[in-house]
């Protein structure tokens, strides 16, 4: 995988009190919305018994484990709570990892890496995210494969080995998101029917 | 009156609770593993009718889903039927239908429900289905909606 | 190979379960086997591979045996043999997660509210108030446990304070005692035996031993796999799903006291099977 930026959901994916489901590069992450609009994604793992933060809750400021009801604030990931003993106060290093998040383009981009280089310039024009399709293959497999077009950007999400995410924004509103979801959900069909 | 017994562990009988729970019908609880759905005495032989006759005016679906959610409970690990429902839903968050037929909840989202939740179980992540994750959510939140176990239930 | 986990003794199969004079197959710590249940309920058991016969004792109403030699017999469970007891074997379930998991899950006390909302627990009373955790080379012991419960047993009336004491006398097994509804002075038993089916895979069979003159059977097997079903979830989406040893691996809250002490107490045995060792 190189160092780069990853889109790994589009911003609608991310709706009120939902907790996202996804991965990058085998680390599966657990992507939320706070109520305020700001965007998390963090490991999807709590750190107190390793439980995926995906079968939580969103509970607008802060994520809520669903074995203990342990909770974890937004930005920081930082407990906050645990049910067990109210009004004790978890110490600060108790926390969800967190990785970086920027939203460009209609994308939430993050990253594994420390430094990766530059999210994609797009220039400044409107783009629409088309919907995002899931393709058992692993990345290489589609690289070669994706069309070029004007007026349409295409990335990929490597989720783990097998398996990847292409991520698609239209700038181009003479052709509808249908249009552009059976090209692609055609492409797929192709790419698999073709992968061992 | 409506009676209901079956396993609180069993798919089929949670399909059927949960229709009366989220539809406000009221029945009374009978112990036995068997799925029985009696109404003033007279049997349904099949959940399927039942889902479709009991269910009130405004929770009916249109043919095409409920067939669906028929085949999604025969082939509860068709990861085709989990896609096809993926971006039928994705597409359907943005043109006014939150649900499978439209923009309020019918049998055929019931029917698809317990196959959908327990799908982890039978091996089959739900990470590739965004929108069917959200509309999950959706159902969840609704008024008198009641688990089985292996789901739970999400904060107001 | 876990020589430790080897040369001792584990539960393949609830006894009811096995039908007479037919080979039944199941798997323990990687290897298969067959099991043949005689009248007299004389159970053999064999690896596939080679047809040697196993060491095999009738415990509990489970059948266990073992890939090794083990050093001692299988742990004492007295209840079991009350003549007033009512033993149910309340199911055997296949779950992706290793043994040691499925036992600190049995244990633990702060996840009753979040699992088993409305049966064994509730928000807002979520407080574990400390307790007592003693530990020597044969098992770990949980004394003076408490938690709410809203519905804490088939017949209990509505919600009180129960008290609980836990048990784990063998690496994969682990014992709950809690204050009977017909008897203060005794105690019901809910017991879960883990078949370690591969490291990460197990059988979880479990026990009730009660005393209930008024449930039939089924209720209270019914019961048992109710709140097992609510469990089996959590534990399929932990990760990793072997049992971490090191103490600071994984997040501590003072509820944690026991699982800290079972985690301490693999360590010291030697267990490794299911477990990152520290």
């Amino acid at each position: 995988m190189s160092s780069s930026w990853y889109p790994v959901a589009s911003g609608d994916d991310l709706a009120p009190r939902h907790v996202f489901h996804t991965a990058l590069g085998g680390q599966e992450l657990a992507l939320w919305r706070d109520d305020a609009g700001f965007a998390n994604v963090w490991e999807n793992r709590c750190p107190h018994r390793g439980v995926r933060l995906t079968i939580g809750a969103n509970l607008g400021t802060e994520l809520r484990c669903q074995y203990h009801g342990w909770r974890f604030s937004s930005g920081s990931g930082q407990c906050a709570a645990i049910p067990a003993h109210p009004g004790f106060t978890p110490s600060q290093g108790l926390k969800v990892k967190t990785y970086p998040c920027v939203e460009r383009y209609g994308l939430v981009w993050t990253t594994l890496d420390e430094s990766p280089e530059d999210i994609p310039d797009l220039g400044a024009a409107a783009w629409r995210s088309l919907r995002a399709i899931f393709v058992e293959a692993p990345l290489a497999a589609i690289a070669p494969h994706l069309p070029e077009q004007t007026g349409l950007a295409l990335f990929l999400q490597p989720v783990s080995e097998t398996r990847t995410v292409i991520h698609g924004l239209s700038g181009d509103m003479s052709f509808s998101p249908r249009q552009h979801d059976d090209a692609l959900t055609r492409l797929r069909d192709r790419i698999e029917s073709a992968t061992p | 009156m409506i009676s209901l017994s079956g396993s609180p562990l069993s798919r089929e009988t949670y399909r059927i609770r949960l229709l009366f729970d989220l539809a406000g019908l009221a029945y009374e609880t009978l112990d036995g593993a068997e799925l029985r759905i009696e109404v003033e005495g007279e049997r349904f032989e099949d959940a399927w009718r039942a889902l479709s006759r009991l269910a009130p005016p405004d929770w009916q679906a249109d043919g095409r889903w409920f067939a669906f959610a028929r085949r999604l409970a025969s082939s509860p690990t068709d990861t085709a039927l989990f896609r096809e429902l993926d971006q039928h839903l994705w597409f359907g968050e943005r043109e006014g239908s939150p649900f499978l037929c439209g923009d309020h909840p019918t049998v055929a989202d019931i029917g698809c429900f317990p196959e959908v939740m327990m799908s982890e179980q039978a091996g089959i992540s739900r990470m590739p289905y965004p929108a069917l994750r959200r509309w999950s959510d959706r159902v969840r939140r609704l008024p008198g909606f009641t688990v089985m176990p292996g789901i739970f239930t999400l904060p107001a | 190979m876990d020589q430790v986990a080897l040369d001792e003794w584990h539960v393949v199969a609830a006894l009811p379960s096995l039908p007479f004079g037919q080979e039944v197959a199941t798997r323990l710590l990687g290897t298969d086997l067959a099991l043949m249940r005689s009248p007299g309920d004389v159970v053999a058991a064999w690896p596939a591979a080679s047809g040697k016969a196993l060491p095999v004792c009738i415990r509990y109403g489970h059948v266990w045996t073992s890939l090794g030699t083990p050093a001692r017999p299988l742990f004492d469970l007295p209840e079991f043999a009350e003549p007033d007891r009512r033993n149910v074997m309340a199911g055997s379930v296949p779950v992706h997660v290793s043994a040691p998991r499925a036992v600190e899950n049995f244990l633990d006390l702060g996840h009753f509210a979040y699992v088993h909302d409305g049966y064994l627990g509730v928000e807002p009373h979520t407080e574990i108030k400390p307790y007592k955790v003693t530990s020597d080379e044969n098992g770990v012991l949980a004394t003076e446990c408490r938690a709410y419960q809203p519905q804490a047993s088939l017949i209990a009336e509505g919600g009180f304070e129960v008290e609980y004491v836990y048990r784990v006398p063998h690496p994969y097994c682990a014992i709950l005692y809690k204050s009977s509804v017909l008897d203060e002075k005794r105690r019901d038993v809910i017991a879960i035996f883990v078949q370690p089916v591969e490291e990460e895979r197990i059988v979880a069979h479990m026990l009730a031993s009660v005393l209930d003159d008024v449930s039939s059977d089924d209720a209270i097997k019914n019961f048992q796999q109710l709140i097992f079903a609510q469990d089996k979830p959590i534990l399929e989406n932990q990760i990793p799903k072997r049992l971490p040893l090191h103490p600071r691996a994984e997040a501590w809250a003072p509820a944690d006291a026991g699982s800290a002490a079972y985690r301490r107490w693999l360590s010291s045995r030697g267990v490794r099977y299911g477990t990152i060792p520290a």
